[in-house]
């Protein structure tokens, strides 16, 4: 019997011109996301090659500057730009930066990446001073995330889903064939399943299709193809849960209207409000100090430092007394002394504002993941950054990993630009340490249950509600 | 062949339907008349498995309808007031469609054949039914009764709506149809085509069926008398 359903449901489907322009329209919809995607990623990619090469091709002038001024000493060279000089070289020509490659999943989901740097030049001086130097982008970007392909997957995805299964026993009734059909011997149940499968098949494959075409199509790394294939059980899953909705809503709505304006509150509710109302909630319970009232905290602190500059000066050589004049006369290296006092105390300063400030993100993080079971949307989102690298976790090792870089400079810089001259360890600068931790798949297993579950539930309220039909 | 015993069915506190007792013998048209609510859709449904009976029984070929509906449709086919079918398709593909969906499958000589015997003449066969008159899409009807090899068949009002000629050719497939052996239910409220066509009548009142009688003897002015004096309060 099944192949015949089949083969009779065909017969609608393909005079269905509504299905196959919903079908075109995401599949070019997935391609569109992966290909915005694709843009992004290489733009980010590119950045970071710059920056690289320019980090490469500034040692090696510093080197051959170096050579040369050794070679022929310049009568009048400003200090700053001697790259014999620690001094010289830090502030003329290393550039030291801390880089955050896309993973080769990337393209998935461009998440916060195009908010949150990914390229920031690491020096010895205060945190402050090259952390967050970035605008925030528009913000209606910041609402709406960019354009990719997990956004077709969880916004457009369920709509398209809606358009063509929402009406598929309601149009019956409406139209006046149930009432024949009905009346066959047949499993009316069965019947209704196939037109959901056959259908649900074919949207879901053609969207499976076309995220793996344009995956190839736009030189997707085979490397990423079990983060792809992840990514798309994880999405095919969460389109299941909307066909299963759809099935469950159909069995109860007596008109097309009303099943169509239930499924439509159920997305908006589920894809729109309740983030939307997750993120307020999280924001009211651990609302982070202002950002603006961060900096000016801080900028505060370093006014007050720099008027209390000789006072912090002395304190410091008491904590670094290796660092005290000693035989050199006493004010030659005063500013680099007093500079490394005001920056102490500057971090000193901004560190509680900025661990209360990584605690409320963490805070607001935690609780977000314990939230997201309650939609699927959420479930997807979060899995879908996971996969592609561009979640916050993922960063904020990125910026732990900055911090550590940032002390080893300070650690060696300090005696250096005390020592200033006849500077030669171009190859020790300490450089920047991050490595991805090898995926973990453990956490998949409870976004497939929160995905398949909900889903199963749905199917059984339909079918039970089905045993028998009224027309 | 279709066989009420003491069929009841409410719907909230009104009884729909109270302790009907029917036989429609194969070959027999019965028709049911009544005015609005007396109970002849209720009935018709019961038979079909759409609503569930509150006491009693409906059998089909003596299988009863509320413990296997779906052996039950087998040996019935089933005309509605107005026979609704998918626009897109034509009167010959939705014959296959609704003749496959039922478990018989036919060459397309054969499906153009149950058309052309239900009366839709050739040239419709192939035209989408969007462009059918409500008359062409009852004759696809009776060609998936037909094609269904139906041992009964219940119509709902299936001659309201059409004009006199193509209410007659229709009279006309019910006497074929019963003259194959066919048990045919039709609850109508056209009295001539009711004394015309049907074998027995049944007049019914507020779910109870008040009268039975012979089609042939009963004189049309006697019907439409007994008829009134049935349905008054």
């Amino acid at each position: 019997m099944l192949p015949t359903l089949l083969r009779l449901e065909w017969r609608h489907l393909r005079r269905d011109t509504a299905f196959w322009i919903a079908t075109a329209v995401l599949a070019l919809a997935v391609i569109g996301g992966l290909a915005s995607g694709f843009a992004w990623t290489r733009f980010q990619q590119e950045t970071i090659d710059r920056a690289r090469t320019m980090a490469e091709e500034r040692l090696a002038a510093a080197k051959t500057d170096a050579a040369r001024y050794r070679a022929s000493p310049p009568d009048r060279l400003n200090p700053n730009l001697d790259p014999r000089d620690a001094r010289g070289f830090e502030f003329s020509y290393l550039r030291r930066f801390a880089l955050l490659p896309p993973t080769p999943a990337a393209p998935l989901a461009v998440g916060q990446s195009d908010l949150l740097p990914t390229v920031l030049r690491v020096t010895y001086r205060p945190k402050e001073t090259f952390l967050n130097p970035y605008e925030i982008e528009n913000p209606l970007r910041l609402l709406l995330g960019r354009f990719d392909a997990t956004f077709v997957a969880i916004y457009l995805l369920p709509l398209g889903i809606l358009a063509v299964s929402s009406s598929l026993l309601t149009r019956e009734r409406e139209a006046g064939t149930l009432a024949l059909l009905a009346s066959l011997p047949l499993s009316f149940r069965r019947w209704l399943a196939v037109r959901f499968l056959l259908r649900g098949g074919l949207f879901l494959g053609a969207f499976a299709m076309a995220t793996l075409a344009g995956w190839l199509l736009f030189g997707g790394s085979l490397e990423a193809l079990e983060s792809v294939l992840t990514w798309l059980v994880l999405a095919l899953l969460y389109g299941g849960f909307w066909f299963a909705l759809s099935w469950w809503v159909g069995s109860r709505a007596r008109t097309p209207a009303a099943c169509a304006l239930t499924l439509s509150g159920a997305w908006l509710a589920w894809v729109v409000i309740l983030p939307a109302t997750l993120n307020l909630l999280v924001r009211h319970l651990y609302p982070p100090p202002a950002r603006a009232a961060f900096q000016d905290a801080v900028r505060h602190g370093t006014d007050e430092a720099q008027r209390r500059g000789s006072q912090l000066l002395a304190k410091y050589l008491e904590d670094h007394p290796e660092l005290a004049p000693g035989d050199t006369p006493a004010n030659e290296n005063d500013f680099f002394r007093t500079r490394f006092a005001i920056n102490a105390e500057i971090e000193r300063l901004s560190a509680p504002l900025r661990a209360r400030f990584g605690q409320q993100l963490s805070r607001q993080q935690s609780l977000i993941e314990q939230l997201r079971w309650l939609s699927p949307a959420l479930v997807l989102h979060h899995h879908a950054l996971t996969l592609a690298g561009t979640d916050r976790a993922r960063h904020q090792r990125w910026l732990e990993a900055i911090d550590g870089l940032h002390a080893r400079l300070v650690q060696f810089f300090e005696p250096r630009l005390l020592r200033s001259a006849d500077f030669q360890d171009y190859d020790a600068v300490p450089v920047f340490e991050f490595s991805d931790p090898p995926p973990s798949r453990g956490a998949l297993g409870p976004a497939l249950a929160a995905l398949l579950l909900p889903s199963l539930l749905f199917v059984l309220l339909g079918a039970a509600r089905l045993r028998s039909v009224q027309p | 062949m279709l066989t009420a015993r003491s069929l009841h069915k409410k719907f909230g506190s009104a009884i729909a339907l109270h302790a009907l007792d029917l036989n429609v013998a194969p070959g027999e048209i019965y028709a049911l008349l009544g005015p609005n609510g007396a109970g002849k859709t209720t009935t018709i449904n019961l038979f079909l498995g759409f609503l569930q009976p509150d006491g009693g029984s409906a059998t089909v070929a003596g299988v009863n309808v509320a413990l296997d509906p779906i052996r039950a449709r087998h040996a019935l086919a089933y005309i509605p007031e107005q026979v609704n079918l998918y626009p897109h398709f034509s009167g010959l593909e939705n014959l296959s469609y609704f003749s496959e969906l039922a478990g018989q499958r036919y060459a397309e000589t054969k499906l153009r054949a149950f058309l052309q015997e239900s009366g839709l003449q050739a040239e419709a066969h192939d035209r989408r039914v969007s462009t059918y008159s409500k008359g062409m899409r009852q004759k696809v009807g009776i060609a998936i009764a037909l094609a269904k090899d139906a041992k009964a068949l219940l119509l709902d009002e299936p001659t309201s709506g059409l004009d006199p000629a193509a209410s007659h050719e229709f009279s006309a497939l019910l006497k074929t149809l019963a003259g194959r052996g066919v048990a045919i239910l039709m609850a109508t409220h056209d009295l001539f085509r009711a004394k015309s066509d049907a074998t027995r009548l049944g007049i019914m009142r507020h779910g109870r069926l008040v009268h039975e009688l012979g089609g042939p003897e009963v004189r049309a002015a006697d019907l439409e008398k007994l008829y009134l004096e049935s349905i008054a309060d």
